[in-house]
């Protein structure tokens, strides 16, 4: 157990920063997906799967192809 | 000139709204942080997950390995999510038809494309400047990259090529002006690429062999000198791509 925590401590300078974007990312893009309600196609449960599951490619189809153009705020 | 950069300060603040600097930003960060990381922990993850007893003598990993995943994900990855991101940036104008308004203003066609190629460009660059560093980073702080040919010259070829594609996704998009246009255009250039680069003696010309003699360069094996045939036909065909979609969208009726 001792062991395992060394082993997280040593690659803590890698884990923190893709911990932070990757989850981010996924979260900025989720809040997106429920303010904006108006998509290109699909639902919003879909894009919120897409979003919140598949990393990095996900938020980025959703802002390409999925995001609605009519949207008047940007945040 | 002053229209030029108008179009481009338009482009910018568009590029901006719709999250393009935010993506480009996060997602090369990410891929700038995963290479020495996967490079590091590897041998760590075979050693835990192989059965007791089997014996797997791995290697520690060096500077090497860090920067072999570089040109492994930036290419496949890093390239992919690049021409998604920017394959739409004709299309969209010219699906909306907000093109059509600033053209019959007076805008000049060529300014459209030039712009929109330099924007394009602008971002690839920050992308790549931002993975090379972050990478550089973690792997001077690990490990020792004195050994390492060519660093530079590796990742300019990189670079080059990415400029390629990045011209025939804008001439496939203006071509085709829907948002699968450009990427449709895009993988049928790279696999008529890797098509060609099964004959042995296309590796004097071929844009491809930029992207596999990058471990070779860094290894030494090869030197710059032996790429510039590929890096020169890479330069000109892209100003050719481009000068095809200026005259192409010159004559495009909207």
């Amino acid at each position: 157990m001792n062991n395992d925590i060394a082993l997280l401590m040593e690659y803590l300078p890698f884990l923190i920063p893709l911990i932070i974007l990757q989850l981010g990312l996924a979260i900025f893009s989720a809040i997106h997906v429920i303010r904006h309600p108006h998509y290109r196609f699909g639902n919003q449960v879909m894009w919120l799967l897409i979003v919140l599951l598949i990393q990095f490619i996900g938020p980025l189809i959703y802002f390409v192809f999925g995001r609605g153009d009519h949207n008047g705020r940007t945040n | 000139m002053n229209q030029w950069l108008g179009f481009l300060k338009k482009e910018w603040f568009e590029s901006v709204k719709t999250y393009k600097l935010m993506l480009v930003v996060v997602i090369f960060s990410i891929l700038g942080i995963l290479n020495p990381f996967t490079a590091k922990i590897t041998p760590v993850v075979f050693e835990k997950f192989m059965p007791e007893g089997t014996f797997v003598n791995l290697p520690e990993p060096t500077a090497l390995d860090s920067w072999l995943q570089f040109y492994k994900n930036v290419p496949q990855m890093g390239l992919i999510v690049f021409i998604l991101l920017f394959s739409t940036m004709m299309s969209k104008e010219l699906e909306k038809g907000t093109l059509l308004i600033l053209l019959s203003k007076g805008l000049r066609r060529n300014t459209v494309i030039t712009a929109k190629f330099f924007m394009a460009l602008c971002y690839w660059t920050l992308a790549i400047t931002l993975s090379f560093t972050i990478t550089y980073a973690y792997t001077a702080y690990y490990w020792d990259q004195s050994q390492l040919q060519h660093l530079l010259f590796a990742a300019s070829c990189l670079y080059v090529f990415g400029i390629l594609l990045l011209a025939v996704t804008l001439w496939g998009n203006t071509l085709f002006a829907t948002p699968y246009g450009g990427t449709l255009v895009t993988i049928l250039v790279v696999i008529a690429l890797f098509i060609a680069a099964i004959f042995p003696q296309s590796a004097n010309w071929n844009p491809l062999e930029l992207l596999t003699a990058t471990t070779q360069l860094l290894t030494g094996e090869l030197t710059p000198s032996d790429l510039w045939i590929p890096y020169t036909i890479t330069l000109f065909t892209t100003i050719l791509v481009v000068w095809l979609t200026i005259s192409h969208f010159k004559r495009k009726l909207l």
